[in-house]
């Protein structure tokens, strides 16, 4: 009787410390992916900073491309009041595509592409873009991680008990990879 | 998932390996033990204990002997502003981000070898060191691949345990070393007989071998690792391999003598002077790292187009993959 019980005792004993490490676990996992999304958001408010200066440089060298100017402006706008993961996403997106287009607008204006401040800037720009490519990397590892721990069998008890959430992925192409129209006048 | 079932399998067996390692040792210890002092358990455990106690003397010195002796070896100068190399700097940064280390000290050596190593016990004493030699040869996405493996290495504190690796091996070759006087000078019978003493000295011969074997092949192991965890972070492993064929195309001879710090290396510069390789060298061929990168990319390892920035405005010539 006495072997029976303490079997059932050890048992009990495995189950818990199993339980408190996958907590930890997840918690670990957890706060790595909070930490992610804060240094994306650095580097996305870097691009967002460096946006005036680049839109007033080009302005001087090309200021009849309104247009392309105020695209660039409003979805800086749209990108820094977006809310959630996806719609943040989607409207970084949308900015990116809008500097693209800024960007091939130079190219035809040889003046602004000798410009120092300009070429600066460009290079700043495309600093920060790999940063956020970086950073948008390692935050969707770590989501990835969490998310298959919250859903695999036997740690999904655990998550459930500790109310873990998933999280969504941050999905964002690279200014490069994006499709930039060809500009024609 | 290919990689991540790559990463578990080198991890775990990177553990083992050292498992064996102790194995080993305790091993040897308990062999000695018995030969000096024939089945008396307190001897035994005075003996055994003290060469633990050196081991770990040894290891905790070479630990604290620092980083900073391998920078001085390669004869690297520290860079603390981002112009002074302003591709590295960006490469090291990105790739701690994509990481999520923080960002090692960075230095480089007026060297005109293709090559870089990465050195630290730890990510706050971590430091990556790149040749000149590499910075010339190498565009945006190859020099990131040779980052993203280094940062690997710091990142997977692989520094550690190989310093941990390689002084297990040399405590048991001093244990050997040890027995092997002790079985020549002793006359002493209370010991095992001739029986134990053959034992013994078989045990003290093939020790170091087979240490010296564990040892590279955790090395090698962690190479595979670097590269596997390198291509994670990149997700783009046909950097990494352009990055290796140039490098190990080079002719170029490295100007100082490296073979203390070879191990450190992302190609062992003793490639130049030799083709070591198998059991006894401490990086995996270079052609197997491409096949197993390769792997990785699908088996579309050789299409590497480069992102070609044009250097005046930065604007992309040609879509990358």
């Amino acid at each position: 009787m006495t072997v029976v019980l303490i079997i059932i005792a050890a048992v009990v004993v495995i189950a818990v410390v199993w339980a408190v490490v996958t907590y930890n676990r997840l918690v670990r996992l957890s706060v790595s992916a909070d930490e992610g999304e804060s240094e994306i958001d650095v580097q996305l408010k870097r691009r967002h900073d460096l946006i005036p200066n680049l839109v007033e440089t080009v302005k001087g060298y090309a200021s009849h491309e309104r247009g392309t100017f105020e695209r660039v402006t409003e979805a800086r706008g749209a990108a820094i009041s977006a809310q959630g993961a996806r719609d943040r996403a989607a409207a970084e997106g949308e900015l990116s595509q809008a500097l693209g287009r800024l960007l091939a607008v130079a190219e035809a204006y040889p003046d602004l592409k000798a410009n120092q401040n300009f070429l600066e800037l460009q290079r700043e720009l495309t600093a920060t873009e790999d940063r956020i490519q970086a950073a948008r990397r390692f935050y969707n590892t770590q989501v990835e991680a969490l998310n298959t721990k919250i859903q695999s069998l036997p740690s999904r008890i655990v998550a459930r008990m500790g109310s873990f959430r998933e999280r969504e992925f941050f999905e964002l192409e690279d200014r490069a990879d994006a499709e930039v129209p060809s500009v024609t006048f | 998932m290919l990689l991540d079932d790559q990463i578990r399998r080198n991890r775990w067996k990177s553990w083992a390996l050292f498992a064996g390692f102790f194995f080993i040792y305790a091993a040897i210890g308990a062999a000695i033990s018995f030969a000096i002092a024939g089945f008396e358990p307190q001897g035994n455990l005075i003996a055994f204990a003290i060469f633990a106690v050196v081991a770990i003397v040894v290891v905790t010195f070479t630990l604290f002997m620092g980083d900073d002796m391998a920078v001085a070896v390669a004869g690297g100068r520290q860079i603390h502003d981002r112009k002074h190399a302003p591709e590295l700097w960006d490469a090291v940064e990105t790739m701690s981000l994509a990481a999520g280390i923080q960002r090692p000290r960075i230095f480089v050596s007026e060297d005109p070898s293709p090559n870089a190593f990465a050195a630290g016990r730890s990510q706050a004493q971590a430091l990556v060191c790149a040749n000149r030699g590499l910075l010339e040869r190498l565009d945006k996405e190859e020099l990131e691949g040779v980052i993203a493996h280094e940062i690997s290495h710091i990142r997977n504190l692989d520094v550690r345990l190989m310093t941990y690796a390689a002084v297990l091996a040399g405590s048991i070759a001093l244990l050997s070393e040890f027995v092997l006087r002790g079985a020549i000078f002793s006359d002493d019978d209370s010991g095992g007989g001739v029986v134990g003493l053959i034992v013994v000295v078989l045990a003290a011969v093939l020790a170091p071998i087979a240490a010296l074997i564990i040892q590279l092949a955790i090395s090698r192991r962690r190479e595979f690792l670097a590269d596997a965890s390198a291509a994670d972070l990149t997700r783009y492993p046909q950097g990494l391999a352009s990055a290796l064929r140039q490098i190990s195309a080079t002719q170029v001879r490295p100007s100082h003598d490296r073979n203390a710090i070879a191990h450190l290396y992302i190609v062992p510069p003793r490639l130049f002077k030799e083709k070591a390789a198998g059991l006894f060298s401490t990086h995996p061929p270079v052609s197997e790292r491409l096949a197993r990168l390769d792997g990785l990319a699908g088996g579309e390892l050789h299409i590497h187009r480069p992102r070609v920035r044009t250097a005046a405005t930065g604007e992309l010539l040609g879509a990358g993959e």
